[in-house]
C-alpha cells in the first residue's frame, strides 16, 4: 500500500511540477495568457462568494488613510440655467480589484457651496469611478439644492468613501478607501 | 538514536500523530467566514495544537506515574526571553496590546509564549531523529501544497488584472506576488526559504531514483512559488541555504546538486530569456529585474527599510532596559519616525527582527533572543556530524535572513519553531527527566484536571476568538448592506467575546456615529455611545489615528472641547503626516470656539 501510494505520489507530484513550469510559459504568449484568462474568470465566479467589506487588519501594513488616493478638482466649471454647475475632476485610487481580476468601479460624491447674499447656495452630485491605480478624468453635474447658483466662485469637495476590493486579483483580504478632496476654490463660469 | 524508550506506546503514537498533523495542517489554515481570514486561523490551530499536545504529555505523565520531559539546551534562553517579555508586558505602554498583540499581527506575550510552548511540546512529543525527520517532512508536504496554491493564484492573479499592478506589498508591475496562505508574499518566502535547503538535502541524500525524483518535484515547485513571492530577502536566504548544503556534501552528492542546478538554471534561462515578449505576461523577465533590483540595496524598500532601522535605534535609546511591550511598536514608533518613509501606511514593525524584539522587550529581552540563537548554534555544533545536520542549519539561516530584515509573524513564525524542535532533535540526545512520582490518586486527579482545562482553555483561547471574529464578519456584512441595527448586533456580540479586541471597540463606535463618509457622521449618530466606543478602543490600543480622531469630534459634540483637543492631539502624535489629523488640530486650537463638531453632521439630502 505504500509503495502504491509513493507510486502515486511521484506520478501526480511530476504531473503538476510539468503543469506549473507549462503554464508559465504558456501565459507567456497571447493566445496562452488568453485561454487561462478565461479559466480564471471561471474559477474565480466560483470562489468569488463572500462581499467586499471593509477589513482593516491584514498583511502588508496598515494602512493609514487610503494610501495613494487623490481627488483633484478642476479650478473652472460651468453654470448653466443657475441651477446646474458643471466640471471635471480627476481621480486616482487603488488599483482595487474584484476576485476575478476586473477593476472596482464605484460612486463618490461631490458638492458645491457659493455665497448667495446673507445664504450659502448648496447643491451636490454623485461621479462614478474606477479605482484603476491610474488618473481618471471625470465630468461630475452638480444641482443646487436650496437657492440658485451665480457666475463667481465657490467651494467644491468631492469624497467617497468604503470603495472595498483586493490590491491584487485573486486575493481574498480586502482593503477600503475613503477619498476626499478637500475643499477646492472653484471658479463658476456661465456656459455659453 | 536518543529515543527513549516508551512508557505510554499509545499516548506516544498519539502525541507524534497530533504534531505531525498539525505540522502539516498549521501553515495551510484558512478560514473564509471571518474578517482576519489568514493569520487568526493559524494562531487557532496552533493554540489548539499546543493545548492538545500539553493535554497528551500530562496524560503520559500521569500514566507513567511520573512526570517526564525532554530537556534541551534552549530550555534555560527560552525561559528567560519569555521572562524577558512578561517583564516588558507587565511594564508595558499599553498592557492590553502587550498581552494580546494588535488585531491582525497578535504578537503579544500569549503568542510569545505560543511559540515557546510549541517548540517545547514538539521536543517532548519526538522521541529521535527518525520522528524529527517525518515532522520535518509533514511541513514539507504543507509547502508543497500552499505552492501549487500559491503558483496557481499568482498566476491567475497576473493574467487577470496584472497590467494595473505597481510595486506594493501584494505585487510588482504587472504581476500578483505569490502568498499562498501564507496571508503575505514576504512570509510565504520565508517559510520556503527555511524549508527549501531540506529539499535540496532530500534530492541529494535520496536513496533511490523514485524518491529522488518525488524530492526533485517538492524542490521545483516550492523553488517555482518562492521565485513568484518577488521576495528579495527570501531569495538570498534560500541561495545561502541551498549552497550550504550542497558545499557540506560528500563529493559524488555534490556532482549530482552541480547536475541539478545546472538545468534548473537552464530551465530558468529558457522561461526568462527564451520566453520573453510573446505578448503575454513573461513572469522571467520580472524577476530577473527583480533580482537587479538586489545590487541597489539602498533604493525602493530597502531605503525605507534603512530610515525605519535609524528611528528605531532612538525608540530602543529612549527605553532601553525593557522595552515598550510586545507588538506595541505601531503605538510608540510615530514618536521617534523622522520622516513620511510609507506615505499612507503606518509602521507598526522595526523590519529587522532583532531591532523589534530590541524596541518591544528591551536590551534584556534582546540579549535573550542573542543567547537563544547562541543556543541553537552550540546545539548544531554539538551535533553537526549526524545526518541532515546542516540541512536543518541551512534552513534556519535561510529564514533568519529575510527575518533579520523583516520580522517574526504568525504565519511563518508558527511553522518555523516547530522545525526548531526537530531540528534540535536532530543535533542532539535530549536527555529524559523524571521527577516527582506521582502517588495513584494525584495521577487520577491530574489526569482528570488536565482533561478539563484543555476543554476550558480551548472554549476560551480558540473557539471564543473564532465566533467573535465571525460575528464581527456578519457585523461588517451588515453594515455594508446599511442594516446598522443588525451590524450593532453582531458587533457588540463580537466584544462580548473578544472584549480585548480594540478594533471591535472602534467599529462599535463607527456604527454609533453611523458613519457616511470619512470622519463623516450619517443619519441620528448617538455621540455619548460613540465616544464610550472610542475610549474604549483607545483603552485597549490602537495605533489608528482615525479612532482618535472621532473620538475627538464626539468630546466635541458633547462639549467636552479640552478632550477633543487631547484626542486630536494623540491623532496627530499617530501620524503627524495625515492630512485629516492636521486639520483637525489646526481647527480645533484656533482661537475661536467651534460651536459645532467638526466632522459634518449629516451628508446632505
Amino acid at each position: 500500500m505504500l509503495r502504491g501510494f509513493k507510486r502515486f505520489a511521484i506520478v501526480g507530484s511530476t504531473a503538476i511540477s510539468l503543469g506549473m513550469m507549462s503554464t508559465l510559459a504558456v501565459v507567456a504568449t497571447t493566445v496562452g495568457s488568453g485561454s487561462v484568462k478565461t479559466v480564471a474568470a471561471g474559477i474565480a465566479k466560483v470562489m468569488a462568494a463572500r462581499p467586499a467589506i471593509d477589513a482593516s487588519a491584514g498583511g502588508g501594513g496598515a494602512a493609514s488613510g487610503s494610501p495613494g488616493v487623490t481627488i483633484t478638482i478642476a479650478p473652472t466649471a460651468t453654470l448653466t440655467a443657475r441651477l446646474l454647475v458643471q466640471g471635471t475632476l480627476t481621480v486616482t485610487c487603488g488599483p482595487l480589484f474584484n476576485f476575478d481580476g476586473t477593476l472596482v468601479s464605484s460612486t463618490g460624491f461631490i458638492s458645491v457651496q457659493e455665497a448667495a447674499g446673507d445664504q450659502v447656495a448648496f447643491g451636490g452630485g454623485s461621479y462614478s469611478f474606477t479605482c484603476s491605480g491610474t488618473p481618471e478624468l471625470i465630468a461630475y453635474s452638480v444641482t443646487a439644492f436650496n437657492v440658485p447658483y451665480h457666475p463667481g466662485t465657490g467651494v467644491a469637495d468631492a469624497s467617497f468613501f468604503s470603495v472595498c476590493g483586493s490590491p491584487t486579483p485573486f486575493q481574498f483580504g480586502f482593503v477600503c478607501l475613503n477619498g476626499d478632496s478637500g475643499p477646492t476654490v472653484i471658479t463658476i463660469r456661465p456656459s455659453t | 538514536m536518543g529515543r527513549a524508550s516508551p512508557v505510554s506506546p499509545a499516548v506516544d503514537l498519539v502525541q507524534r500523530w497530533t504534531l505531525q498533523i498539525g505540522a502539516f495542517v498549521l501553515p495551510l489554515a484558512f478560514l473564509p467566514n471571518i474578517v482576519d481570514e489568514f493569520v487568526l486561523p493559524k494562531l487557532l490551530v496552533a493554540r489548539l495544537l499546543v493545548l492538545l499536545l500539553a493535554g497528551l504529555w500530562l496524560i503520559r505523565s500521569t500514566r507513567a506515574g511520573t512526570l517526564i520531559w525532554r530537556r534541551t539546551p534552549m530550555d534555560l534562553p527560552l525561559l528567560v526571553f519569555a521572562g524577558s517579555a512578561a517583564i516588558s508586558t507587565v511594564f508595558a505602554v499599553n498592557r492590553n496590546v502587550a498581552l494580546f498583540g494588535t488585531y491582525g499581527r497578535y504578537e503579544g506575550l500569549l503568542t510569545l509564549l505560543t511559540y515557546l510552548a510549541l517548540f517545547w511540546l514538539s521536543v517532548q512529543a519526538l522521541s529521535g531523529q527518525r520522528d524529527a525527520r517525518i515532522l520535518v517532512r509533514s511541513l514539507l508536504a504543507s509547502a508543497y501544497v500552499i505552492s501549487v496554491l500559491a503558483i496557481l493564484q499568482s498566476v491567475l492573479g497576473s493574467v487577470a488584472g496584472g497590467r494595473q499592478l505597481g510595486e506594493t506589498a501584494f505585487s510588482v508591475p504587472g504581476f500578483v506576488r505569490a502568498q499562498g496562505t501564507l496571508a503575505n508574499p514576504n512570509l510565504l518566502g520565508a517559510f520556503l526559504a527555511m524549508l527549501l535547503p531540506l529539499t535540496a538535502e532530500e534530492v541529494v541524500g535520496a536513496r533511490s531514483p523514485g524518491t529522488r525524483l518525488l524530492a526533485l518535484n517538492l524542490l521545483a515547485v516550492m523553488g517555482l512559488a518562492l521565485a513568484l513571492t518577488f521576495s528579495r530577502g527570501a531569495w538570498v536566504g534560500a541561495a545561502v541555504g541551498l549552497v550550504m548544503v550542497v558545499a557540506t556534501r560528500p563529493p559524488k552528492q555534490r556532482m549530482w546538486a552541480v547536475g541539478i542546478a545546472a538545468v534548473a538554471l537552464l530551465a530558468l534561462g529558457l522561461v526568462t530569456i527564451g520566453l520573453p515578449n510573446q505578448g503575454g505576461v513573461a513572469f522571467g523577465q520580472a524577476t530577473l529585474s527583480r533580482a537587479a533590483s538586489l545590487l541597489d540595496p539602498g533604493g525602493g524598500s530597502g531605503a525605507t527599510r534603512i530610515h525605519i532601522w535609524q528611528d528605531t535605534l532612538a525608540l530602543v535609546a529612549s527605553h532601553p532596559l525593557i522595552g515598550y511591550g510586545p507588538d506595541t511598536f505601531g503605538l510608540v514608533y510615530p514618536r521617534f519616525q523622522t520622516g513620511n518613509w510609507t506615505p499612507g501606511f503606518l509602521i507598526d514593525k522595526a523590519h529587522a527582527d532583532a531591532l523589534q524584539v530590541a524596541a518591544t522587550q528591551g536590551l534584556i529581552g534582546l540579549a535573550a533572543y542573542l543567547w537563544l540563537m547562541v543556543a541553537f548554534l552550540r546545539a548544531f555544533w554539538r551535533g553537526r556530524h549526524r545526518a541532515g545536520a546542516t540541512a536543518l542549519l541551512a534552513g534556519w539561516v535561510a529564514y533568519q535572513i529575510p527575518t533579520q530584515i523583516n520580522f517574526s509573524w504568525f504565519p511563518a513564525a508558527a511553522p518555523f519553531w516547530i522545525f526548531a524542535a526537530a531540528a534540535v532533535v536532530t543535533w542532539i540526545d535530549v536527555p529524559v527527566s523524571h521527577v516527582v512520582v506521582l502517588p495513584r490518586p494525584t495521577r487520577i486527579l491530574i489526569g482528570a484536571a488536565t482533561v478539563g482545562a484543555v476543554l476550558v482553555a480551548t472554549v476560551a483561547g480558540v473557539v471564543r476568538p473564532y465566533a467573535a471574529d465571525a460575528s464581527y464578519l456578519s457585523g461588517l456584512a451588515a453594515a455594508h448592506i446599511g442594516d446598522r441595527f443588525a451590524a450593532e448586533h453582531a458587533v457588540t456580540e463580537a466584544r462580548q467575546l473578544a472584549p480585548e479586541q480594540s478594533l471591535y471597540a472602534a467599529e462599535a463606535g463607527n456604527l454609533a456615529l453611523n458613519l457616511m463618509g470619512i470622519d463623516t457622521p450619517g443619519v441620528d449618530p448617538d455621540w455619548a455611545t460613540a465616544r464610550e466606543d472610542y475610549q474604549a478602543a483607545t483603552r485597549l490600543g490602537t495605533f489608528y489615528p482615525a479612532t482618535f480622531r472621532h473620538l475627538a469630534a464626539a468630546d466635541l459634540a458633547l462639549g467636552r472641547r479640552q478632550e477633543a483637543i487631547a484626542a486630536a492631539r494623540q491623532a496627530l502624535e499617530l501620524d503627524r503626516f495625515d492630512r485629516l489629523s492636521q486639520a483637525l488640530v489646526t481647527e480645533l486650537t484656533a482661537t475661536e470656539p467651534a460651536t459645532t463638531p467638526p466632522v459634518s453632521g449629516g451628508t446632505p439630502s
